[in-house]
Protein backbone atom coordinates (compact mmCIF):
# COMPACT_ATOMS: atom_id res chain seq x y z
CA UNK A 1 0.00 0.00 0.00
CA UNK A 2 2.78 2.36 0.95
CA UNK A 3 4.72 1.52 -2.17
CA UNK A 4 1.62 2.06 -4.29
CA UNK A 5 1.00 5.47 -2.75
CA UNK A 6 4.62 6.42 -3.26
CA UNK A 7 4.43 5.30 -6.88
CA UNK A 8 1.30 7.36 -7.47
CA UNK A 9 2.85 10.47 -5.96
CA UNK A 10 6.03 10.01 -8.02
CA UNK A 11 4.02 9.54 -11.19
CA UNK A 12 1.72 12.49 -10.64
CA UNK A 13 4.53 14.78 -9.57
CA UNK A 14 6.60 13.65 -12.51
CA UNK A 15 3.78 14.29 -14.94
CA UNK A 16 3.17 17.77 -13.56
CA UNK A 17 6.88 18.52 -13.76
CA UNK A 18 7.31 17.27 -17.33
CA UNK A 19 4.37 19.19 -18.77
CA UNK A 20 5.12 22.35 -16.78
CA UNK A 21 8.73 22.22 -17.84
CA UNK A 22 7.76 21.78 -21.49
CA UNK A 23 5.56 24.83 -21.24
CA UNK A 24 8.25 26.95 -19.60
CA UNK A 25 11.30 25.64 -21.49
CA UNK A 26 10.96 27.91 -24.57
CA UNK A 27 11.04 30.96 -22.31
CA UNK A 28 14.12 29.66 -20.51
CA UNK A 29 15.84 29.06 -23.84
CA UNK A 30 15.08 32.60 -24.98
CA UNK A 31 16.45 34.02 -21.73
CA UNK A 32 19.59 31.86 -21.88
CA UNK A 33 20.11 32.61 -25.54
CA UNK A 34 20.01 36.33 -24.95
CA UNK A 35 22.57 36.26 -22.15
CA UNK A 36 25.15 33.83 -23.57
CA UNK A 37 27.44 34.14 -26.55
CA UNK A 38 26.74 30.52 -27.47
CA UNK A 39 23.09 29.67 -27.16
CA UNK A 40 23.75 25.98 -27.42
CA UNK A 41 26.38 25.70 -24.69
CA UNK A 42 25.30 28.19 -22.06
CA UNK A 43 27.54 28.69 -19.05
CA UNK A 44 28.75 31.50 -16.82
CA UNK A 45 31.99 31.83 -18.79
CA UNK A 46 30.23 33.05 -21.90
CA UNK A 47 27.78 35.29 -20.11
CA UNK A 48 27.32 38.55 -21.95
CA UNK A 49 25.04 41.52 -22.15
CA UNK A 50 26.22 42.70 -25.54
CA UNK A 51 23.07 41.64 -27.37
CA UNK A 52 21.06 44.00 -25.26
CA UNK A 53 23.28 46.88 -26.32
CA UNK A 54 23.00 45.83 -29.95
CA UNK A 55 19.23 46.28 -30.05
CA UNK A 56 18.26 48.60 -32.84
CA UNK A 57 16.47 51.86 -32.33
CA UNK A 58 13.71 50.48 -34.56
CA UNK A 59 13.04 47.82 -31.96
CA UNK A 60 12.86 50.35 -29.12
CA UNK A 61 10.48 52.45 -31.18
CA UNK A 62 8.32 49.34 -31.59
CA UNK A 63 8.36 48.67 -27.86
CA UNK A 64 7.30 52.23 -27.23
CA UNK A 65 4.50 51.85 -29.74
CA UNK A 66 3.35 48.59 -28.13
CA UNK A 67 3.22 50.21 -24.70
CA UNK A 68 1.29 53.19 -26.06
CA UNK A 69 -1.12 50.80 -27.78
CA UNK A 70 -1.59 48.91 -24.53
CA UNK A 71 -2.30 52.02 -22.43
CA UNK A 72 -4.63 53.56 -25.01
CA UNK A 73 -6.55 50.32 -25.36
CA UNK A 74 -6.91 49.95 -21.60
CA UNK A 75 -8.23 53.48 -21.17
CA UNK A 76 -10.65 53.28 -24.10
CA UNK A 77 -11.90 49.82 -23.16
CA UNK A 78 -12.53 50.80 -19.54
CA UNK A 79 -14.34 53.96 -20.61
CA UNK A 80 -16.66 51.83 -22.74
CA UNK A 81 -16.97 48.76 -20.56
CA UNK A 82 -17.72 50.28 -17.14
CA UNK A 83 -20.97 52.02 -18.21
CA UNK A 84 -21.98 49.00 -20.28
CA UNK A 85 -21.37 46.62 -17.38
CA UNK A 86 -23.29 48.92 -15.03
CA UNK A 87 -26.22 49.01 -17.43
CA UNK A 88 -26.25 45.28 -18.08
CA UNK A 89 -26.25 44.47 -14.37
CA UNK A 90 -28.52 47.20 -13.01
CA UNK A 91 -31.20 47.66 -15.66
CA UNK A 92 -33.53 45.44 -17.61
CA UNK A 93 -33.37 45.66 -21.34
CA UNK A 94 -35.49 44.07 -23.97
CA UNK A 95 -33.51 41.11 -25.27
CA UNK A 96 -30.94 41.12 -22.50
CA UNK A 97 -29.65 37.65 -23.27
CA UNK A 98 -29.03 38.74 -26.83
CA UNK A 99 -27.19 41.85 -25.61
CA UNK A 100 -25.01 39.73 -23.37
CA UNK A 101 -24.11 37.46 -26.27
CA UNK A 102 -23.48 40.49 -28.44
CA UNK A 103 -20.98 41.91 -26.00
CA UNK A 104 -19.19 38.58 -25.72
CA UNK A 105 -19.19 38.01 -29.49
CA UNK A 106 -15.66 39.33 -30.16
CA UNK A 107 -14.37 36.32 -28.25
CA UNK A 108 -16.17 33.94 -30.58
CA UNK A 109 -14.81 35.27 -33.84
CA UNK A 110 -11.45 34.50 -35.37
CA UNK A 111 -9.44 37.69 -35.07
CA UNK A 112 -7.92 37.20 -38.50
CA UNK A 113 -11.22 37.22 -40.36
CA UNK A 114 -12.41 40.27 -38.42
CA UNK A 115 -9.23 42.10 -39.36
CA UNK A 116 -9.48 41.00 -42.99
CA UNK A 117 -12.88 42.62 -43.30
CA UNK A 118 -11.69 45.77 -41.58
CA UNK A 119 -8.71 45.94 -43.92
CA UNK A 120 -11.00 46.12 -46.95
CA UNK A 121 -13.11 48.83 -45.31
CA UNK A 122 -10.04 50.85 -44.36
CA UNK A 123 -8.52 50.62 -47.81
CA UNK A 124 -11.64 51.35 -49.79
CA UNK A 125 -13.94 53.54 -47.69
CA UNK A 126 -12.45 55.03 -44.52
CA UNK A 127 -8.86 56.12 -44.70
CA UNK A 128 -7.69 54.48 -41.49
CA UNK A 129 -5.19 51.96 -42.87
CA UNK A 130 -1.86 52.16 -41.06
CA UNK A 131 -3.07 54.79 -38.60
CA UNK A 132 -2.92 54.67 -34.83
CA UNK A 133 -6.67 54.82 -34.23
CA UNK A 134 -7.34 52.38 -37.01
CA UNK A 135 -5.40 49.80 -35.01
CA UNK A 136 -6.77 50.82 -31.62
CA UNK A 137 -10.37 50.32 -32.79
CA UNK A 138 -10.16 46.54 -33.36
CA UNK A 139 -7.98 46.22 -30.27
CA UNK A 140 -10.74 47.81 -28.19
CA UNK A 141 -13.39 45.63 -29.81
CA UNK A 142 -11.44 42.50 -29.01
CA UNK A 143 -10.75 43.69 -25.46
CA UNK A 144 -14.29 44.65 -24.44
CA UNK A 145 -15.34 41.12 -23.37
CA UNK A 146 -12.19 40.73 -21.26
CA UNK A 147 -13.02 43.78 -19.16
CA UNK A 148 -16.76 43.38 -19.25
CA UNK A 149 -16.82 39.96 -17.61
CA UNK A 150 -14.83 40.76 -14.45
CA UNK A 151 -16.46 44.19 -14.04
CA UNK A 152 -19.93 42.70 -14.43
CA UNK A 153 -19.22 40.11 -11.79
CA UNK A 154 -17.98 42.89 -9.49
CA UNK A 155 -21.18 44.84 -10.02
CA UNK A 156 -23.21 41.75 -9.24
CA UNK A 157 -21.44 41.61 -5.90
CA UNK A 158 -22.44 45.15 -4.89
CA UNK A 159 -25.70 45.73 -3.10
CA UNK A 160 -27.70 48.42 -4.88
CA UNK A 161 -28.82 49.82 -1.52
CA UNK A 162 -25.31 51.14 -0.91
CA UNK A 163 -25.74 53.55 -3.81
CA UNK A 164 -29.21 54.48 -2.64
CA UNK A 165 -27.99 55.20 0.88
CA UNK A 166 -25.27 57.47 -0.45
CA UNK A 167 -27.77 59.30 -2.62
CA UNK A 168 -30.26 59.69 0.20
CA UNK A 169 -27.52 61.15 2.35
CA UNK A 170 -27.09 63.89 -0.20
CA UNK A 171 -24.32 62.69 -2.51
CA UNK A 172 -24.78 63.61 -6.15
CA UNK A 173 -24.33 61.12 -8.99
CA UNK A 174 -20.69 62.01 -9.56
CA UNK A 175 -19.84 61.60 -5.91
CA UNK A 176 -21.55 58.21 -5.82
CA UNK A 177 -19.53 57.16 -8.86
CA UNK A 178 -16.18 58.30 -7.51
CA UNK A 179 -16.55 57.40 -3.84
CA UNK A 180 -18.83 54.36 -3.94
CA UNK A 181 -18.96 52.56 -7.26
CA UNK A 182 -15.40 52.80 -8.53
CA UNK A 183 -13.73 51.63 -5.30
CA UNK A 184 -16.14 48.72 -5.03
CA UNK A 185 -15.57 47.45 -8.54
CA UNK A 186 -11.83 48.04 -8.20
CA UNK A 187 -10.86 44.36 -8.30
CA UNK A 188 -12.87 43.79 -11.46
CA UNK A 189 -11.30 46.81 -13.13
CA UNK A 190 -7.81 45.68 -12.20
CA UNK A 191 -8.44 42.14 -13.41
CA UNK A 192 -9.76 43.37 -16.72
CA UNK A 193 -6.95 45.87 -17.08
CA UNK A 194 -4.28 43.23 -16.62
CA UNK A 195 -5.90 40.98 -19.21
CA UNK A 196 -6.30 43.76 -21.74
CA UNK A 197 -2.86 45.22 -21.17
CA UNK A 198 -1.11 41.89 -21.62
CA UNK A 199 -2.99 41.08 -24.82
CA UNK A 200 -2.75 44.58 -26.27
CA UNK A 201 0.99 44.88 -25.69
CA UNK A 202 1.45 41.74 -27.80
CA UNK A 203 -0.76 42.97 -30.62
CA UNK A 204 0.26 41.10 -33.75
CA UNK A 205 -2.63 39.74 -35.83
CA UNK A 206 -4.30 43.13 -36.01
CA UNK A 207 -1.22 44.99 -37.16
CA UNK A 208 -0.36 42.27 -39.67
CA UNK A 209 -3.57 43.16 -41.48
CA UNK A 210 -4.14 46.80 -40.62
CA UNK A 211 -0.72 48.28 -39.94
CA UNK A 212 1.78 49.19 -42.59
CA UNK A 213 5.40 50.19 -42.12
CA UNK A 214 4.58 53.04 -39.77
CA UNK A 215 2.96 50.95 -37.06
CA UNK A 216 5.00 47.87 -36.27
CA UNK A 217 4.58 46.77 -32.64
CA UNK A 218 7.29 44.84 -30.85
CA UNK A 219 5.88 41.35 -31.35
CA UNK A 220 5.70 41.95 -35.06
CA UNK A 221 9.11 43.66 -35.18
CA UNK A 222 10.66 40.43 -33.91
CA UNK A 223 8.93 38.54 -36.71
CA UNK A 224 10.16 41.06 -39.28
CA UNK A 225 13.70 40.73 -37.93
CA UNK A 226 13.38 36.96 -38.12
CA UNK A 227 12.51 37.27 -41.79
CA UNK A 228 15.26 39.78 -42.55
CA UNK A 229 18.22 38.52 -40.57
CA UNK A 230 17.38 34.97 -39.56
CA UNK A 231 17.65 33.68 -36.03
CA UNK A 232 20.34 35.34 -33.97
CA UNK A 233 20.92 36.11 -30.28
CA UNK A 234 19.73 39.71 -30.73
CA UNK A 235 16.36 38.28 -31.63
CA UNK A 236 16.38 36.27 -28.42
CA UNK A 237 17.13 39.45 -26.48
CA UNK A 238 14.21 41.22 -28.13
CA UNK A 239 11.84 38.33 -27.45
CA UNK A 240 13.10 38.08 -23.89
CA UNK A 241 12.41 41.74 -23.14
CA UNK A 242 8.84 41.48 -24.38
CA UNK A 243 8.21 38.15 -22.66
CA UNK A 244 9.49 39.57 -19.37
CA UNK A 245 7.27 42.64 -19.64
CA UNK A 246 4.19 40.53 -20.44
CA UNK A 247 4.79 37.94 -17.76
CA UNK A 248 5.65 40.62 -15.21
CA UNK A 249 2.31 42.27 -15.80
CA UNK A 250 0.42 38.99 -15.63
CA UNK A 251 2.25 37.12 -12.90
CA UNK A 252 3.50 39.78 -10.52
CA UNK A 253 0.59 42.18 -10.75
CA UNK A 254 -2.01 39.44 -10.41
CA UNK A 255 -0.07 37.98 -7.50
CA UNK A 256 -0.18 41.36 -5.79
CA UNK A 257 -3.70 42.30 -6.76
CA UNK A 258 -5.34 38.89 -6.49
CA UNK A 259 -5.51 36.05 -8.98
CA UNK A 260 -9.28 35.90 -9.17
CA UNK A 261 -9.68 36.94 -12.77
CA UNK A 262 -6.83 35.15 -14.46
CA UNK A 263 -8.69 33.68 -17.39
CA UNK A 264 -9.25 34.30 -21.04
CA UNK A 265 -6.99 34.52 -24.02
CA UNK A 266 -6.95 35.33 -27.69
CA UNK A 267 -4.75 33.76 -30.31
CA UNK B 1 -47.93 67.88 -19.34
CA UNK B 2 -46.21 67.32 -22.62
CA UNK B 3 -42.94 68.29 -21.05
CA UNK B 4 -43.36 65.69 -18.34
CA UNK B 5 -44.05 62.99 -20.86
CA UNK B 6 -40.83 63.79 -22.63
CA UNK B 7 -38.98 63.88 -19.38
CA UNK B 8 -40.17 60.42 -18.50
CA UNK B 9 -39.26 59.16 -21.92
CA UNK B 10 -35.75 60.59 -21.65
CA UNK B 11 -35.37 59.12 -18.21
CA UNK B 12 -36.48 55.75 -19.55
CA UNK B 13 -34.13 55.82 -22.50
CA UNK B 14 -31.21 56.96 -20.39
CA UNK B 15 -30.32 53.41 -19.53
CA UNK B 16 -29.70 52.77 -23.22
CA UNK B 17 -27.14 55.57 -23.26
CA UNK B 18 -24.92 53.41 -21.07
CA UNK B 19 -24.70 50.78 -23.79
CA UNK B 20 -24.59 52.98 -26.86
CA UNK B 21 -20.85 53.82 -26.97
CA UNK B 22 -19.71 50.23 -26.75
CA UNK B 23 -22.38 49.09 -29.19
CA UNK B 24 -21.13 51.67 -31.67
CA UNK B 25 -17.61 50.28 -31.35
CA UNK B 26 -18.90 46.73 -31.69
CA UNK B 27 -20.62 47.83 -34.87
CA UNK B 28 -17.23 47.63 -36.60
CA UNK B 29 -17.36 43.88 -36.05
CA UNK B 30 -20.55 43.61 -38.05
CA UNK B 31 -19.37 46.12 -40.61
CA UNK B 32 -16.31 43.98 -41.15
CA UNK B 33 -18.29 40.76 -41.47
CA UNK B 34 -20.84 42.20 -43.85
CA UNK B 35 -18.00 43.66 -45.89
CA UNK B 36 -16.53 40.18 -46.16
CA UNK B 37 -19.89 38.77 -47.13
CA UNK B 38 -20.44 41.38 -49.84
CA UNK B 39 -16.97 41.22 -51.26
CA UNK B 40 -16.93 37.44 -51.42
CA UNK B 41 -19.81 37.66 -53.90
CA UNK B 42 -18.27 40.45 -55.98
CA UNK B 43 -16.33 40.22 -59.17
CA UNK B 44 -12.63 40.89 -58.55
CA UNK B 45 -12.20 43.94 -60.79
CA UNK B 46 -15.66 45.42 -60.48
CA UNK B 47 -15.07 46.40 -56.85
CA UNK B 48 -12.27 48.79 -57.73
CA UNK B 49 -14.00 49.99 -60.87
CA UNK B 50 -17.01 50.97 -58.79
CA UNK B 51 -19.69 49.01 -60.64
CA UNK B 52 -20.61 46.16 -58.40
CA UNK B 53 -21.14 42.98 -60.37
CA UNK B 54 -22.23 40.04 -58.31
CA UNK B 55 -20.85 36.61 -59.02
CA UNK B 56 -20.39 33.25 -57.38
CA UNK B 57 -16.98 32.86 -58.92
CA UNK B 58 -15.01 33.21 -55.69
CA UNK B 59 -16.84 30.38 -54.02
CA UNK B 60 -16.52 28.29 -57.15
CA UNK B 61 -12.77 28.85 -57.05
CA UNK B 62 -12.64 27.85 -53.39
CA UNK B 63 -14.71 24.74 -53.93
CA UNK B 64 -13.30 23.70 -57.28
CA UNK B 65 -9.57 24.11 -56.75
CA UNK B 66 -8.56 21.03 -54.87
CA UNK B 67 -5.90 23.10 -53.09
CA UNK B 68 -8.48 25.05 -51.09
CA UNK B 69 -10.64 22.06 -50.30
CA UNK B 70 -7.62 20.15 -49.10
CA UNK B 71 -6.47 23.18 -47.11
CA UNK B 72 -9.82 23.49 -45.44
CA UNK B 73 -10.03 19.83 -44.59
CA UNK B 74 -6.41 19.78 -43.49
CA UNK B 75 -6.94 22.70 -41.09
CA UNK B 76 -10.18 21.42 -39.60
CA UNK B 77 -9.16 17.76 -39.27
CA UNK B 78 -5.79 18.64 -37.82
CA UNK B 79 -7.09 21.15 -35.33
CA UNK B 80 -9.67 18.61 -34.20
CA UNK B 81 -6.97 15.97 -33.83
CA UNK B 82 -4.58 18.18 -31.95
CA UNK B 83 -7.30 19.43 -29.64
CA UNK B 84 -7.90 15.81 -28.72
CA UNK B 85 -4.17 15.25 -28.20
CA UNK B 86 -4.11 18.36 -26.01
CA UNK B 87 -7.07 16.95 -24.11
CA UNK B 88 -5.31 13.65 -23.53
CA UNK B 89 -2.19 15.44 -22.34
CA UNK B 90 -4.11 18.04 -20.37
CA UNK B 91 -6.71 15.97 -18.58
CA UNK B 92 -4.31 14.16 -16.21
CA UNK B 93 -2.63 17.49 -15.57
CA UNK B 94 -5.91 19.15 -14.63
CA UNK B 95 -6.96 16.16 -12.56
CA UNK B 96 -3.72 16.09 -10.58
CA UNK B 97 -3.92 19.86 -10.15
CA UNK B 98 -7.45 19.65 -8.80
CA UNK B 99 -7.41 16.45 -6.76
CA UNK B 100 -3.81 15.31 -6.27
CA UNK B 101 -1.71 15.93 -3.21
CA UNK B 102 1.43 17.55 -4.56
CA UNK B 103 3.57 20.47 -3.58
CA UNK B 104 4.01 21.47 -7.21
CA UNK B 105 0.56 22.98 -7.64
CA UNK B 106 1.73 26.56 -7.37
CA UNK B 107 4.54 25.99 -9.85
CA UNK B 108 2.28 24.17 -12.29
CA UNK B 109 -0.28 26.95 -12.21
CA UNK B 110 2.36 29.57 -12.91
CA UNK B 111 3.75 27.41 -15.72
CA UNK B 112 0.33 27.41 -17.38
CA UNK B 113 0.31 31.20 -17.48
CA UNK B 114 3.55 31.40 -19.48
CA UNK B 115 2.24 30.07 -22.83
CA UNK B 116 -1.21 31.54 -22.21
CA UNK B 117 -0.04 35.13 -22.33
CA UNK B 118 3.39 34.96 -23.92
CA UNK B 119 2.40 32.65 -26.74
CA UNK B 120 4.21 34.73 -29.36
CA UNK B 121 7.47 34.35 -27.47
CA UNK B 122 6.68 30.70 -26.77
CA UNK B 123 6.82 30.19 -30.53
CA UNK B 124 10.16 31.96 -30.87
CA UNK B 125 11.51 29.80 -28.04
CA UNK B 126 10.29 26.63 -29.72
CA UNK B 127 12.05 27.66 -32.91
CA UNK B 128 15.25 28.13 -30.91
CA UNK B 129 15.00 24.72 -29.32
CA UNK B 130 14.44 22.88 -32.59
CA UNK B 131 16.99 24.65 -34.76
CA UNK B 132 19.35 22.27 -36.61
CA UNK B 133 22.08 23.27 -34.15
CA UNK B 134 19.64 23.68 -31.28
CA UNK B 135 19.42 21.97 -27.93
CA UNK B 136 17.01 19.26 -29.07
CA UNK B 137 19.18 18.14 -31.96
CA UNK B 138 22.44 18.38 -30.05
CA UNK B 139 21.06 16.21 -27.23
CA UNK B 140 19.80 13.57 -29.64
CA UNK B 141 23.05 13.63 -31.57
CA UNK B 142 25.05 13.45 -28.37
CA UNK B 143 23.14 10.29 -27.50
CA UNK B 144 23.82 8.94 -31.02
CA UNK B 145 20.11 8.47 -31.61
CA UNK B 146 20.23 10.36 -34.88
CA UNK B 147 23.15 11.00 -37.20
CA UNK B 148 21.78 14.10 -38.89
CA UNK B 149 19.88 16.97 -37.29
CA UNK B 150 16.12 16.82 -37.74
CA UNK B 151 14.86 19.86 -39.61
CA UNK B 152 11.63 20.68 -37.84
CA UNK B 153 11.42 24.43 -38.35
CA UNK B 154 9.05 25.37 -41.16
CA UNK B 155 7.62 21.89 -41.35
CA UNK B 156 3.99 20.87 -40.97
CA UNK B 157 4.68 18.66 -37.99
CA UNK B 158 6.23 21.56 -36.11
CA UNK B 159 3.13 23.71 -36.56
CA UNK B 160 0.94 20.94 -35.19
CA UNK B 161 3.29 20.46 -32.27
CA UNK B 162 3.35 24.14 -31.37
CA UNK B 163 -0.43 24.42 -31.57
CA UNK B 164 -0.86 21.33 -29.39
CA UNK B 165 1.46 22.69 -26.73
CA UNK B 166 -0.31 26.05 -26.80
CA UNK B 167 -3.73 24.41 -26.42
CA UNK B 168 -2.73 22.52 -23.27
CA UNK B 169 -3.22 25.51 -20.91
CA UNK B 170 -6.65 26.24 -22.38
CA UNK B 171 -7.80 22.67 -21.95
CA UNK B 172 -6.29 22.41 -18.48
CA UNK B 173 -7.88 25.63 -17.21
CA UNK B 174 -11.34 24.64 -18.46
CA UNK B 175 -11.19 21.11 -17.04
CA UNK B 176 -9.52 22.25 -13.82
CA UNK B 177 -12.31 24.65 -12.92
CA UNK B 178 -14.82 21.98 -13.89
CA UNK B 179 -13.29 19.31 -11.65
CA UNK B 180 -13.01 21.79 -8.79
CA UNK B 181 -16.74 22.32 -9.15
CA UNK B 182 -17.48 18.62 -8.56
CA UNK B 183 -18.35 17.98 -4.96
CA UNK B 184 -15.76 15.50 -3.58
CA UNK B 185 -18.58 13.97 -1.57
CA UNK B 186 -19.58 11.89 -4.62
CA UNK B 187 -16.14 10.41 -4.86
CA UNK B 188 -16.00 9.78 -1.13
CA UNK B 189 -19.38 8.04 -1.24
CA UNK B 190 -18.26 5.75 -4.06
CA UNK B 191 -15.05 4.98 -2.18
CA UNK B 192 -16.89 4.17 1.03
CA UNK B 193 -19.17 1.84 -0.93
CA UNK B 194 -16.13 -0.16 -1.90
CA UNK B 195 -15.14 1.15 -5.31
CA UNK B 196 -11.44 1.12 -6.05
CA UNK B 197 -9.73 4.35 -7.22
CA UNK B 198 -9.93 3.38 -10.90
CA UNK B 199 -13.64 2.68 -10.64
CA UNK B 200 -14.17 5.97 -8.81
CA UNK B 201 -12.38 7.81 -11.55
CA UNK B 202 -14.06 6.04 -14.47
CA UNK B 203 -17.58 6.01 -13.13
CA UNK B 204 -17.77 9.19 -11.03
CA UNK B 205 -15.15 11.81 -11.88
CA UNK B 206 -14.89 11.26 -15.61
CA UNK B 207 -18.63 11.42 -16.36
CA UNK B 208 -19.06 14.44 -14.07
CA UNK B 209 -16.26 16.32 -15.80
CA UNK B 210 -17.85 15.80 -19.21
CA UNK B 211 -18.68 19.50 -19.55
CA UNK B 212 -15.10 20.46 -18.96
CA UNK B 213 -13.85 17.90 -21.44
CA UNK B 214 -16.20 19.01 -24.21
CA UNK B 215 -15.72 22.69 -23.44
CA UNK B 216 -11.95 22.46 -23.31
CA UNK B 217 -11.76 20.56 -26.58
CA UNK B 218 -14.13 22.97 -28.30
CA UNK B 219 -12.29 26.09 -27.23
CA UNK B 220 -8.98 24.55 -28.28
CA UNK B 221 -10.54 23.60 -31.62
CA UNK B 222 -11.93 27.09 -32.21
CA UNK B 223 -8.64 28.76 -31.41
CA UNK B 224 -6.56 26.30 -33.41
CA UNK B 225 -8.72 26.64 -36.50
CA UNK B 226 -8.49 30.40 -36.30
CA UNK B 227 -4.76 30.33 -35.55
CA UNK B 228 -2.78 32.67 -37.72
CA UNK B 229 0.33 33.95 -35.98
CA UNK B 230 1.52 30.61 -34.64
CA UNK B 231 1.62 28.83 -38.03
CA UNK B 232 3.19 31.92 -39.53
CA UNK B 233 6.09 32.10 -37.05
CA UNK B 234 6.65 28.40 -36.63
CA UNK B 235 5.83 27.20 -40.10
CA UNK B 236 6.81 30.08 -42.31
CA UNK B 237 4.56 31.38 -45.06
CA UNK B 238 4.71 28.12 -46.99
CA UNK B 239 2.85 26.06 -44.42
CA UNK B 240 -0.80 25.27 -45.04
CA UNK B 241 -3.15 26.76 -42.52
CA UNK B 242 -6.40 28.41 -43.35
CA UNK B 243 -5.59 31.71 -41.65
CA UNK B 244 -2.18 31.99 -43.30
CA UNK B 245 -3.54 31.17 -46.76
CA UNK B 246 -6.26 33.76 -46.26
CA UNK B 247 -3.71 36.37 -45.22
CA UNK B 248 -1.53 35.71 -48.25
CA UNK B 249 -4.52 35.90 -50.59
CA UNK B 250 -5.64 39.15 -49.01
CA UNK B 251 -2.34 40.99 -48.81
CA UNK B 252 0.26 39.71 -51.23
CA UNK B 253 -2.03 38.58 -54.03
CA UNK B 254 -4.64 41.29 -53.40
CA UNK B 255 -7.28 38.75 -54.36
CA UNK B 256 -9.92 39.97 -51.95
CA UNK B 257 -12.80 37.93 -53.29
CA UNK B 258 -11.25 34.53 -52.64
CA UNK B 259 -9.63 35.83 -49.45
CA UNK B 260 -13.00 37.01 -48.17
CA UNK B 261 -14.59 33.67 -49.00
CA UNK B 262 -11.85 31.90 -47.01
CA UNK B 263 -12.21 34.39 -44.14
CA UNK B 264 -15.95 33.73 -44.01
CA UNK B 265 -15.43 29.99 -43.88
CA UNK B 266 -12.94 30.53 -41.07
CA UNK B 267 -15.40 32.82 -39.32
CA UNK B 268 -18.24 30.32 -39.53
CA UNK B 269 -16.16 27.40 -38.25
CA UNK B 270 -14.83 29.34 -35.26
CA UNK B 271 -18.19 30.92 -34.50
CA UNK B 272 -20.02 27.59 -34.45
CA UNK B 273 -17.46 25.89 -32.25
CA UNK B 274 -17.17 28.80 -29.80
CA UNK B 275 -20.93 29.11 -29.64
CA UNK B 276 -21.15 25.40 -28.80
CA UNK B 277 -18.47 26.05 -26.17
CA UNK B 278 -20.49 28.76 -24.46
CA UNK B 279 -23.66 26.66 -24.63
CA UNK B 280 -21.91 23.64 -23.15
CA UNK B 281 -20.35 25.62 -20.33
CA UNK B 282 -23.53 27.44 -19.37
CA UNK B 283 -25.54 24.24 -18.95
Amino acid sequence: MKIKRFLISVLSNGYLLIISFTLVAPFLIIALGSFCTDVFRPSISNFTLEYYFELTSAFWRSVKLSVIFAFTTVICTLALAIPAAYGLVRYNYRGKAFLNTLFMSPLMIAQSSFCAGLMIIYMRYIDLYDTFWGIVLPLVVVSIPYTLRPIMSSFQGIDISIEEVAESLGANKLKVLVYIILPLIGPGIIGGTILVFSTAINVFTITMFLGGVNHVPAAQRIYVDLQMRGLNPTLAAEANIMAVITLFVVLVLTRILGAKYLKGISF
Amino acid sequence: MRYNKWKIRIKKSRKYLLLVPSLVVLLSLFASLSMLLVISFLDKDSFWAGDYRFTLQNYIIVLKQSYYVRLLLYTIVNSALLSIVALILGYPFAYILARGKTKLKEFAQIALVFPLYGWVYFCYGLVYIFLPRGIFNSILMGLHLISEPIMLWQSRLFVLMALTLLSIPLVVLTIHSNILGIDPIFEDAARSLGANPIQVFLRITLPLSKTGIIGGTLIAFAINTGAFIVPLIVGGAKVDWLGVAMYLRMTYMMDWGVGAALALVLFIVTLVSSYCYSVVLEK
